[in-house]
């Protein structure tokens, strides 16, 4: 069984944000990860997302600062999508049809299962409705 | 003992009893597991070739989200 953990957008946001209500979990689960040598990846597409949310909701906190250092992290290893990652999100983006379903739910979706990952370590519901496994469980 | 440092820390409750019941188990202070563990994550933590300097770490705790969301 794959043990990957991939990083969803939530995951950054909640170990960045001091007082994101999942923070201390998000920490902790990471602290862990090292420990038990848990592969770790997430992807480009998700790091744009998170800059746009740090721009939205930290003003005065330079995303593009936070975005560069985390490429440059060798805990985390950041994938790209490929061309066929982005016709099946877009496939899937039109099979789902729910408000809940942005294009960037289906971009991660389609590389997950292209990349036979079931563990999202994230603080969104969504994954679990499409049968992911989500981390961590105790929050 | 030499060189220690003292330092206050807050455990949750569950992980306060299970160190508790470890230490009475191994006849051990918690102080001396807590010191254990420290160890044993700093050494899995270098051999995995993932160091305590990874920007990663660097990022962590370093805004509030206390902002509305201000996206359309």
């Amino acid at each position: 069984m794959n043990s990957t953990v991939f990083f969803d957008t939530t995951a950054f946001e909640a170990l960045i944000c001091r007082d994101h209500p999942g923070h201390a979990a998000a920490r902790r689960y990471l602290e862990f990860s090292v420990i038990r040598k848990t592969p770790l990846i997430s992807s480009r597409h998700i790091l744009y997302a998170l800059a746009d949310t740090l721009r939205r909701r930290t003003p005065g906190v330079p995303a593009a600062t936070i975005i560069n250092a985390l490429l440059t992290s060798r805990m985390v290893r950041f994938e790209s999508l490929t061309p066929e990652d982005e016709s099946e999100a877009w496939r899937l983006y039109i099979e789902m049809d729910s408000p809940w379903w942005d294009f960037q739910h289906c971009a991660t979706v389609a590389q997950l299962n292209r990349l036979g990952i079931r563990n999202v370590f994230c603080f969104d519901s969504q994954y679990a409705r499409y049968g992911f496994k989500t981390i961590p469980e105790d929050f | 003992m030499m060189n220690a440092k003292r330092f206050q820390i807050y455990l949750e409750h569950t992980q306060h009893v299970r160190l508790q019941t470890l230490a009475r188990e191994r006849n051990q202070t918690m102080a001396s597991l807590i010191r254990e563990a420290v160890d044993l994550f700093l050494q899995q933590t270098d051999a995995s070739g993932v160091s305590l300097q990874d920007p990663l770490w660097s990022v962590i705790g370093t805004a509030d989200s206390s902002c509305p969301d201000t996206s359309p």
